[in-house]
C-alpha cells in the first residue's frame, strides 16, 4: 500500500492552521519593517549636531580619538574613532569626552593625529549622525576580536 | 554530577515506557494505519486491531541466522549512520558498491546598509550571488562490513587566495603574513568498520564530531545557516569515532532506541587548520603556536522513542531533517558533550558587517601550558587570554541538550549548549525552531521560524555587557520540490548585535545588518531513486 501525504482528511486538518501560520509570519515581517526607520534624526542627535557644527575647531589637527578601557588588571579593550566627515574630530572629542572622563583608573582617552590603523585597529564601522552628511568610523579591539595594540595602551597612559 | 542527572532523565523514562513504545518502533508508512475517508472517525478499537495486524507483517529482523544476509544488511547494518545526512545508502550492494555524491548550494544575499552585502547607500540595493556549498565526493561500501567516503569542498578551492601582510606601525617590520581565505578543501574523509560487538562501528579519519545536533549534514537543514553555537568549535577533526547501540547488550528488540557515539581526536581541527601527513598535531607554525597535544573528546547519546527514518520498509536510523516528511510522529532527544584540556582551535562567527572582524565566542590557548617562561622568570602581567602559572591552561567543557519533534507536519526543534572552563567565556547558547510542512502535490511548503541566542563574556571583562549578546530571528519559507534533494529557501534574518557605536551615548548600538537569503540546493546520490517514503 502506497501512502500519500496529501490524504484528504489530513489535508483538512492542516488547512485550518495554514492561515494562522502565514498571518503570524507576515505579522513578524511587518513589525520588523516598522522598526526599521532608523534614519530619522532624533532630538538628541540634532542637538549634538548643532553643538558640533557650531564649534570652531580652529587649527586642531586631531584625526582620531582612542579610548582604552581596563577590563582586568592587565587586559584591555578599546575603541577608536576616525575619518570624521562633516564635523571635526577635535570638536567631537571636546563635546563628548569631558576632561574628567579622559583619564580615570579604568578609562583613558586621547586624541591623535594618526589614523586608527596606526594604533593597531582593523576594519571600521561607519556611524552616521545625520544619515547623510555627518559620519565617522568606529573600531574596536578586545578579546572577542583581536587584542589591543601595546602602542595604543602605552599612549593612553597605562604602564 | 550534572551529566548523571541528565543521563537519568533520559534513560529512566525509556525504561518506564519502553514496553508501551515497542509497538511503535517499526511503525512506518508501509504499515501505517490508513486514515479513512470518513464519514466517521475510526474507532480506537479498530485502530488498535489494525495495528496489531500490521505489527505481524513488519519485517522485524533480529539475527543473521533468521533471515538472509542481504536483508540483515539492509535492516541492521545500513541502519548505522555512516555520516549524518546520507540517508540513501545502497539497497543492493552487489550493484551499488560505489556511490558518487554531489551537492550545490547557490544563494543570493541582500542586506541592509551596514551589512557586507551593501555599499552603504540604501537598504537592499544589491544582491550578492555566491556558492554556499559545492561538494563532491564518493562513498564506497566494501564487503558489507567496511567502507569509506571522501568529500571535497570545491567552494573553498575556487576562492582566489591573496596574501595579506601586516606591518608594525612603529618599526615598519613585517609582523604577520597570511594567505587570506585559505580554507581546507577536504571536507570529510573517513573509513569505517562494522564490528560484531554491540552492532557497533569504528570510524577512522577526518570525522564529523559527535557533539552538536546541528553538526549533522547541512544538506538537510531548515535554515540557510546553522545557529551561533556552530561558530564556537570546529565541526571536523582527525581521529577515531566509535558508534554503538548500548541497549543491544540488553535486548535486540530495543536496541535502536538509543545510539551512542564517542570520539577521540587530535583537537587540532579539520583540514581548515592544515592537516595531513606533513602537518600534524605538533605543528607550531614556525614556533608561533605553542606545542599542545591534548586530544578532544566528544560524545553524544540520542534517544529516538518513535524510530527513525523509514526507507524501503526498514528503519534506517535517525537522519536529521528527513523526519519532517514522515507521516507518523518522530522524536529525537540528544545529549552531548565535549572536553578539551588545552583548546587549540576555535571557530568564529562572521556577522557580515562592513568593518567588523569575526567574533570569537571562546578563547583559545596561544601560550604554553603554565605560562611563557623567560630568562627573567614567568610573566604574570599578561592579557587574560594568555596562560600564567596560576591560569595554567585554557580548558573547555561543553554540554548540550537538544531535541527534534515532528507530528502531522508540525515541526519543532531546539538545543541548549553551555560551555564551562577557562576557555569558555561562560558562553551559553540556545535556539528554537518551529515550522509547519504543508503538502502541495508531491512537494512541501514549510514556513519556518527560528530564534537563536548566544551570550557569554566574550571580551573577558568578567561581566556580560550588551555587546556579549547576539540574537537573531530567522523568518522564512522552505520549498521542498523534492525533499532535500531539491529545495528553495527564502529567509529573512533579523540580527540583533551591538557592533556599532552610538555617537550620542558613546555606547554600542545595533547595526543595520538584516539580510535576505535566497538559497537553492540540489543534491544527488548516484543510484538514488526517488525516495519512496
Amino acid at each position: 500500500m502506497k501512502h500519500k501525504n496529501n490524504h484528504p482528511m489530513k489535508h483538512e486538518l492542516r488547512k485550518k492552521n495554514i492561515k494562522i501560520f502565514l498571518i503570524s509570519i507576515l505579522y513578524f515581517i511587518t513589525l520588523q519593517f516598522y522598526n526599521c526607520s532608523k534614519d530619522i534624526i532624533t532630538d538628541e542627535e540634532q542637538f549634538l549636531l548643532y553643538t558640533l557644527l557650531s564649534q570652531n575647531s580652529g587649527n586642531s589637527t586631531t584625526y582620531s580619538i582612542v579610548e582604552i578601557n581596563l577590563r582586568d588588571f592587565n587586559s584591555y579593550e578599546g575603541k577608536c574613532l576616525d575619518t570624521f566627515l562633516g564635523i571635526s574630530a577635535g570638536a567631537y572629542f571636546n563635546t563628548q569626552y569631558p576632561p574628567e572622563s579622559r583619564n580615570t583608573s579604568t578609562q583613558k582617552v586621547f586624541e591623535s593625529n594618526e589614523n586608527c590603523s596606526y594604533w593597531g585597529f582593523k576594519g571600521g564601522v561607519e556611524n552616521r549622525i545625520d544619515g547623510r552628511t555627518v559620519s565617522f568610523l568606529s573600531y574596536s579591539c578586545g578579546a572577542s576580536t583581536f587584542l589591543c595594540n601595546d602602542k595604543a595602551i602605552k599612549e593612553a597612559g597605562y604602564d | 554530577m550534572k551529566i548523571c542527572i541528565l543521563f537519568s532523565i533520559f534513560i529512566v523514562p525509556f525504561l518506564l515506557f519502553a514496553e508501551e513504545d515497542s509497538s511503535k518502533i517499526n511503525k512506518n508508512k508501509l504499515t501505517a494505519i490508513p486514515i479513512p475517508d470518513v464519514d466517521g472517525v475510526p474507532s480506537y478499537k479498530s485502530v488498535k486491531e489494525e495495528e496489531k495486524k500490521d505489527k505481524n507483517q513488519i519485517k522485524n529482523s533480529k539475527t543473521s541466522e533468521d533471515i538472509g544476509l542481504e536483508e540483515y544488511y539492509i535492516s541492521n547494518v545500513r541502519a548505522l549512520p555512516i555520516s549524518e545526512g546520507f540517508a540513501n545508502r545502497p539497497k543492493n550492494l552487489e550493484n551499488e558498491k560505489l556511490l558518487i555524491v554531489g551537492r550545490i548550494q547557490f544563494r543570493g544575499l541582500s542586506g541592509q546598509k551596514e551589512s557586507s552585502f551593501n555599499n552603504g547607500k540604501t537598504d537592499y540595493n544589491s544582491v550578492d550571488w555566491n556558492f554556499r556549498r559545492v561538494r563532491f565526493g564518493f562513498i564506497y561500501e566494501g564487503n558489507k562490513w567496511w567502507g569509506m567516503l571522501a568529500q571535497i569542498a570545491v567552494e573553498k578551492a575556487v576562492i582566489a587566495p591573496y596574501i595579506t601582510t601586516k606591518r608594525n606601525p612603529v618599526t615598519g617590520s613585517l609582523e604577520e603574513v597570511e594567505l587570506n581565505k585559505a580554507e581546507g578543501q577536504l571536507y570529510q574523509a573517513n573509513m569505517w568498520f562494522h564490528l560484531p560487538f554491540m552492532d557497533s562501528m569504528l570510524f577512522l579519519g577526518q570525522i564529523r564530531l559527535p557533539f552538536l545536533r546541528e553538526w549533522s549534514s547541512a544538506a538537510t537543514m531548515l535554515t540557510p545557516e546553522r545557529s551561533y553555537t556552530h561558530s564556537t568549535l570546529p565541526q571536523f577533526d582527525l581521529g577515531a569515532q566509535y558508534v554503538f547501540y548500548p541497549l543491544s547488550l540488553l535486548s535486540s528488540k530495543y536496541k535502536k532506541y538509543v545510539l551512542a557515539r564517542f570520539s577521540a581526536s587530535n583537537g587540532s581541527g579539520g583540514s581548515g587548520q592544515g592537516v595531513g601527513y606533513k602537518t600534524g598535531l605538533t605543528e607550531t607554525k614556525s614556533g608561533s603556536n605553542p606545542l599542545l597535544v591534548s586530544p578532544a573528546y566528544n560524545w553524544r547519546l540520542t534517544y529516538d522513542p518513535f524510530g527513525g527514518f523509514i526507507r524501503d520498509g526498514y528503519d534506517i536510523g535517525w537522519h536529521e531533517g528527513e523526519e519532517i516528511f514522515q507521516s507518523n510522529q518522530r522524536l529525537s532527544i540528544g545529549i552531548g558533550g565535549t572536553y578539551i584540556r588545552e583548546l587549540q582551535v576555535i571557530s568564529s562567527y562572521d556577522p557580515y558587517v562592513r568593518g567588523v572582524s569575526n567574533q570569537k565566542f571562546l578563547a583559545l590557548q596561544k601560550t604554553p601550558t603554565g605560562g611563557e617562561i623567560t630568562p627573567s622568570g614567568t610573566n604574570y602581567l599578561v592579557d587574560n587570554t594568555e596562560t600564567t602559572p596560576s591560569r595554567r591552561r585554557m580548558d573547555l567543557k561543553g554540554s548540550t541538550l537538544d531535541f527534534t519533534y515532528t507530528i502531522n507536519g508540525y515541526y519543532a526543534s531546539g538545543a541548549y549548549t553551555r560551555f564551562t572552563g577557562q576557555a569558555s567565556n561562560n558562553t551559553e547558547s540556545y535556539y528554537g525552531t518551529i515550522g509547519y510542512a504543508i503538502p502541495y502535490k508531491d512537494m512541501h511548503w514549510m514556513p519556518t521560524y527560528r530564534y537563536e541566542v548566544i551570550e557569554g563574556d566574550f571580551n573577558r571583562n568578567n561581566r556580560r555587557d550588551n555587546t556579549d549578546l547576539l540574537r537573531s530571528h530567522w523568518i522564512g519559507l522552505n520549498f521542498f520540490a523534492e525533499r532535500h534533494l531539491m529545495k528553495f529557501q527564502l529567509f529573512y534574518r533579523i540580527e540583533e548585535d551591538r557592533l556599532g557605536f552610538n555617537p550620542i551615548t558613546r555606547e554600542s548600538r545595533d547595526v543595520n545588518n538584516n539580510k535576505f537569503y535566497f538559497q537553492v540546493q540540489m543534491v544527488f546520490w548516484s543510484g538514488a531513486l526517488k525516495m519512496e517514503d
